[in-house]
């Protein structure tokens, strides 16, 4: 009885906890490709990628920039932020949890670019999508109303900040940074990221206080988190649906 | 546990209150997935409703466009791979009569539904070459512009234009490099281009 409750745990969980990321990493690593992106030449490319690519030397105010641009940007990163946050009152916690989702992210941003291996942004995409299904499920308490047990939420965090990181280090990857002040410009891009992260958390912080005091938020704090498992879903169907019509196809 | 949680004590009936609202949540989700995002981006249509309200044939230009880049990225690849072989392609010409006034030439293409192809004039920096180009059988989207031999990713745009079936004007190079027009036909029919042209340009290079 036991061990089929436990196996059935396993197959569920397999979804959404840390089984399913240990899953889903050897998946991505099944897909790897060592070294550095084919750096050819490129007919034309505009925006962003585009400047990237002109580019040599140390450029640390345009790489911070690009960064903060690509967090305050990045809906995936911010339904995650939104999801973390969504029930932590204490500004001291706020800076726990945010803290972890930097160190995460920045270890394999940081790892990822230097060592040029990257993974399809449609494998990484979908974990970032599945992020957030899980931080929706947790606020609501799911794994302890399913299985009893609650995972520690901060491990989750950490771990979750590794596959953000990972999908920032593939963006970077195919954004071909030129060599010369690479070490500097990623360090700047990564600050980058962090002042905008810093700013997307207040304006969600802002907005989530106005909320709170209000006596809706608490009939509404349900439906919100199944809004956003709903956009995690959307997320990683819509990232794994370009891993078999693009990167398969 | 520093994650404060307001949410009700979990019980049997929230369980399964839950794990409603995640099937809706997956079920929502799979819906706009194949209604909307599939044959938005990807052309993968297997209701009907992608193309019954003009999303598929977003997708199907995206992918086809994705396939000519990777396409090209591929050509560009094996061109830098082997350079000498990529050399032989175009027609030597001697390096002074890239300057030297040239008679008008007729250059014709034939363009595919879905097609896009590229007619460039070796220039070099500051000559000027007079061009008229009409598209016969429909309108066609443009995009005159240059690309230099010195630096390999500068490019720079001269004029643009869709549904466009003719146009004409004097094209100055902008720097040494490789000066003309990419055409792209979206009708459904085959489109000719008759493109004219004269003046300060060496070889004509063109597809057909």
């Amino acid at each position: 009885m036991i061990e089929a409750i436990r196996a059935a745990r396993r197959l569920t969980d397999g979804r959404l906890g840390l089984a399913g990321l240990r899953v889903a990493a050897s998946l991505g690593l099944l897909t790897l490709f060592a070294g550095p992106t084919a750096a050819f030449a490129h007919g034309v490319a505009a925006g962003d990628k585009g400047f990237i690519q002109e580019s040599t030397g140390v450029l640390v105010v345009p790489f911070a920039y690009l960064g903060a641009k690509h967090m305050v940007t990045g809906y995936d990163h911010l339904l995650f932020l939104v999801g973390v946050i969504f029930f932590l009152y204490r500004l001291k916690d706020v800076a726990i949890y945010v803290t972890l989702f930097a160190i995460g992210h920045s270890t394999t941003l940081l790892l990822g670019v230097l060592t040029g291996v990257s993974v399809s942004s449609h494998l990484i995409d979908p974990i970032i999508g599945l992020s957030v299904v899980y931080t929706a499920h947790d606020n609501l308490g799911a794994f302890r109303s399913w299985f009893g047990v609650q995972p520690d939420t901060r491990l989750a965090t950490l771990i979750f900040g590794f596959f953000h990181g990972l999908g920032l280090a593939t963006k970077i990857i195919e954004f071909e940074m030129s060599t010369d002040g690479l070490i500097a410009n990623l360090i700047a891009f990564n600050v980058g990221v962090e002042i905008g992260q810093l700013l997307a958390l207040g304006m969600i912080l802002i907005a989530m206080g106005y909320w709170r005091r209000t006596s809706a938020f608490t009939r509404h704090a349900y439906t919100t988190n199944v809004v956003l498992m709903g956009a995690g879903f959307l997320l990683m169907g819509y990232q794994l649906a370009g891993y078999f019509f693009l990167d398969q196809g | 546990m520093t994650h404060m949680n307001p949410m009700p004590p979990a019980g049997p009936d929230e369980g399964r209150r839950l794990l409603r609202s995640t099937a809706i949540a997956a079920g929502l989700a799979l819906v706009v997935l194949v209604t909307a995002i599939l044959p938005a981006e990807y052309g993968v249509d297997p209701t009907g409703i992608g193309r019954a309200i003009g999303l598929t044939q977003m997708g199907e230009i995206k992918m086809s466009l994705a396939r000519e880049v990777a396409a090209l990225d591929s050509a560009e690849a094996a061109a830098a791979a082997a350079p000498a072989a990529a050399a032989t392609e175009t027609v030597p010409v001697a390096a002074d009569s890239v300057a030297a006034p040239a008679a008008e030439r007729v250059t014709t293409i034939e363009l595919e539904p879905g097609q896009g192809k590229e007619v460039k004039l070796v220039m070099r920096s500051g000559a000027q070459a007079t061009y008229a180009w009409t598209a016969a059988g429909g309108v066609v989207n443009y995009d005159t512009h240059g690309d230099s031999t010195n630096a390999p990713n500068s490019y720079y745009n001269y004029k643009k234009g869709t549904g466009v079936q003719a146009d004409e004007g004097v094209l100055t190079a902008a720097f040494d490099g490789k000066h003309g027009w990419f055409w792209r036909n979206r009708t459904n029919a085959v489109v000719k281009i008759t493109l004219r042209t004269s003046g300060a340009y060496g070889e004509v290079v063109s597809p057909d």
